[in-house]
């Protein structure tokens, strides 16, 4: 794959970046540049998530790209992965920052996503080809994140994660900054529930970033037309509690595991549940 | 001047007859034992001299050699005492007719006779061998009882059994107490297990279909507890079957005086620390290891991911085949190991995964390979998947209370979560049982006695689905990313559930429940 050097001053230097403080030198580039000239939104969250996290991530993703906005995010594993993933799902674009050469796969898990992305989207850093991933090139990798970025989405965070600084500097970069709520009993969530409350705009729903944006998102899917009614009856239990274990819901419906376990498994198998930690929620 | 007196040696869990033979002729004093005896058997040249003096015996000034036939099989086991000290006091001595009587039992000094490792398996091939008169240690009469048509004569001291061969008195008979029999341990209640209503629906229809189950879950969920109740919803023990546990127990030395025959479905929680000899056994003379004391009952491992990986790795085999075979230098020992697979594990190495309130400090790198060592060996052996969470009791109740509020039709236990009633062993036991019933049934003449054991082609034939079952399947091969095992998996437990239902067809609603206990290690 051709690496392109974009140097500061060029005419194709993206414009956003010489916004920010210390922007960098140089780029290496693989893929295709055009991307970061459009809208772009940053995607980003902690590696160790739970399912959770995994799903909004994705549908994040999905639904920027759907839309034709690039989905910006640093290719780690956890949620940066998904939110790539999720936009190539759509068929959209989407770039990844990072703080290693363009040629190094880091981490090595992701080569098969790498390739996709450098074939349809933008692999993007600003060390040259070679540079090893060393722990303190990361957190000057998120300055380029959010610098690319017209807003920047954190979908979970743990206390101190490294997604926390890039909301940070994209607060000061001038940069909107939206947070994915999270369950307040988890600690997974503690560092996207603590940006909302430091300011970020808490996003409700996955469409919400498209209205922020000022884009026009999708109808939502109707349970109701395609659930049966026992079904339905569960998934307004489910929806109205957050995340049930099954004792949970049967004590819930006054229903028995065995008569339980069948509607929920079904209803995962449709698309309208999702099952993590042996806990069941309702798939936004 | 020869004697023969029989008597019989182990070799693994089973016994084989031995003759000993006893000569005298002129020479030097001395006593050989020939035959390949093992060292305790050539001591007993040792304690045999002065139990025989001490009993008020003549132990002869001459040349005695013992000869053990058949000669080129190893023999071991101090129960070769008796037989070979009663050899050499009926060297010229009158003597009943011993051709179908056996002796076994261990010779103390003063002649007192001590209890002996594995002699019901002697027994068993004893009997086989045309023997109907059994003499033997008191302490081994009960275990030995068990067999119907060979008379049991239990001895204290040498001099009674000598009397006994010399025709100067005689042994009485041995008559089995019947003891009062518990199906299971009254004080391990499925009853008492509150709140787990799903997790104890899962382990039912691992029961029921002899299914190996994975409990994942955070430390202190009860995951050790539910499993210590699982022999108590097995179906009992046949004769058959307790005559081969009562077997392998006894080679093992694990019966007692309260316990001398096995009663009930074993239960087997090695500790993590264990190594491989101590679990699927070996040794320079082979014993059983923990996977054959389990055999026919319930092995459970508790804290997978603490085993050591080889020692795990190990067990593949004998899961897969149900036997253990292990060669020693003339021999090949056969141990059987056909167990219900029972694993617990936490969902991490540090434990903390599940819990939202604490914090996991596992690295995604340990998550990983944590993942990889849960599964590898047992990825065949385990069909149920069950995520177990704590029991919150004061939510349970106020979604009881929530469902009462809300008048739900379906909601006849809206009196509280501490009024509710749970399911106990005596009821989950009635459904593995009458599942059971269908099985076996069913499969008559098949290799295969359960559904937990069902092969391919076996599949293929008794789990076949309506059009809906096949379309759901269908779908979530797309959505799950099954293999073709994952696939085979949920087949069987449908056919499981179908059986608990006592529906012959599997239903759709049988092939969701089981797609809920898929094997899946998205951590």
């Amino acid at each position: 794959m051709e690496i392109k050097v974009i140097n500061k001053g060029g005419a194709d230097y993206p414009e956003r970046l010489l916004q920010i403080s210390g922007p960098p030198k140089q780029l290496y580039c693989c893929g295709d540049t055009d991307i970061l000239s459009g809208r772009c939104v940053a995607v980003i969250g902690s590696r160790t998530t739970t399912a959770y996290g995994r799903n909004t991530a994705k549908a994040i993703g999905r639904c920027l790209a759907a839309a034709g906005v690039t989905v910006v995010s640093g290719m780690a594993k956890g949620i940066d992965s998904c939110a790539h993933e999720g936009a190539l799902e759509a068929g959209g674009k989407t770039a990844a920052v990072l703080g290693c050469g363009p040629d190094v796969c880091y981490p090595p898990e992701n080569r098969l996503l790498m390739a996709d992305i450098q074939r349809r989207g933008l692999i993007v850093t600003e060390y040259p080809p070679g540079t090893t991933p060393e722990r303190f090139n990361f957190p000057r990798r998120n300055r380029i994140i959010s610098g690319l970025c017209e807003a920047v989405v954190v979908i979970q965070a743990r206390n101190r994660s490294g997604s926390l600084i890039t909301a940070e500097l994209a607060a000061e970069q001038g940069r909107d900054v939206f947070a994915v709520p999270g369950n307040i009993d988890s600690q997974y969530n503690l560092g996207n529930n603590k940006l909302i409350k430091e300011g970020a705009t808490p996003l409700v729903c996955v469409e919400d970033i498209l209205e922020h944006l000022g884009i026009s998102g999708a109808d939502e899917e109707d349970a109701r037309e395609r659930l049966s009614e026992r079904e339905y009856m569960l998934f307004e239990i489910l929806g109205s509690e957050g995340e049930m274990t099954v004792d949970e819901v049967c004590m819930r419906a006054g229903l028995k595991p065995a008569y339980v376990n069948p509607i929920l498994s079904v209803m995962e198998m449709k698309g309208f549940i999702s099952s993590d930690m042996g806990k069941f929620f309702v798939k936004k | 001047m020869l004697t023969k007196v029989r008597t019989a040696t182990l070799s693994g869990i089973r016994g084989y007859p031995v003759t000993v033979e006893t000569d005298l002729h002129s020479g030097l004093p001395g006593f050989h034992i020939v035959g390949l005896a093992d060292t305790t058997i050539k001591e007993a040249s040792r304690r045999i001299k002065p139990a025989i003096q001490n009993c008020g015996w003549h132990f002869p000034g001459e040349r005695v050699t013992v000869n053990l036939v058949p000669a080129g099989r190893p023999k071991e086991g101090s129960h070769f005492d008796l037989p070979i000290a009663l050899g050499i006091m009926l060297l010229g001595t009158e003597m009943i007719e011993l051709e179908e009587t056996a002796f076994i039992g261990e010779v103390s000094l003063d002649g007192t006779i001590n209890g002996v490792r594995g002699a019901l398996p002697l027994a068993i091939c004893l009997r086989s061998a045309g023997i109907r008169n059994l003499v033997l240690p008191a302490e081994n009469a009960a275990e030995a009882s068990i067999l119907e048509d060979i008379n049991i004569l239990p001895v204290t001291h040498l001099s009674e059994a000598a009397d006994y061969v010399t025709g100067k008195g005689s042994l009485p008979l041995y008559k089995r107490k019947e003891t009062e029999q518990l199906p299971y341990a009254s004080t391990l209640d499925f009853a008492q297990v509150v709140g787990q209503e799903s997790v104890k629906r899962a382990i039912l229809a691992g029961a029921a279909g002899n299914h190996g189950i994975l409990m994942m879950g955070s430390p202190g969920c009860g995951k050790t507890m539910m499993a210590r109740r699982i022999p108590g919803i097995l179906p009992g023990l046949t004769y058959e079957e307790k005559v081969e546990i009562t077997g392998i127990y006894s080679v093992a030395g694990l019966l007692s005086p309260e316990m001398p025959v096995v009663e009930q479905r074993p239960f087997r929680s090695p500790h993590h620390n264990i190594t491989q000899t101590g679990l699927i056994g070996g040794g320079n003379r082979p014993r059983p290891g923990e996977l054959t004391l389990a055999h026919r009952g319930v092995l459970f491992l508790d804290e997978l991911g603490e085993f050591d990986a080889k020692v795990i790795d190990a067990m593949r085999q004998p899961l897969e085949e149900g036997v253990i075979r292990i060669n020693r230098n003339l021999e090949e020992i056969e141990f059987p190991s056909e167990v219900m697979m029972v694993i617990a594990s936490n969902p991490c190495r540090c434990g903390n995964l599940w819990d939202s309130r604490k914090i996991c400090t596992c690295s995604a790198r340990q998550l990983e390979s944590y993942r990889r060592k849960l599964m590898g060996p047992f990825a065949d052996r385990v069909d149920i998947h069950i995520k177990v969470n704590p029991v919150d009791l004061d939510n349970l109740e106020k979604q009881a209370e929530a469902a009462g509020a809300s008048g739900s039709a379906d909601a006849p236990r809206a009196a509280g979560a501490a009024a509710m009633k749970w399911e106990s062993t005596a009821e989950m036991r009635e459904k593995v049982s009458r599942a059971r019933a269908v099985q076996e049934e069913r499969y008559r003449g098949e290799p295969f006695k359960c559904n937990g054991q069902l092969d391919e082609k076996g599949i293929l034939r008794y789990c076949v689905l309506g059009k809906e079952g096949r379309e759901l399947m269908m779908a979530s091969y797309d959505r799950l990313g099954l293999s073709m095992r994952g696939y085979s998996k949920i087949l069987r437990m449908a056919r499981t559930i179908a059986d608990i239902e006592g529906s012959e067809q599997i239903e759709t609603e049988h092939v969701a429940e089981a797609l809920m206990y898929r094997v899946d290690l998205e951590i």
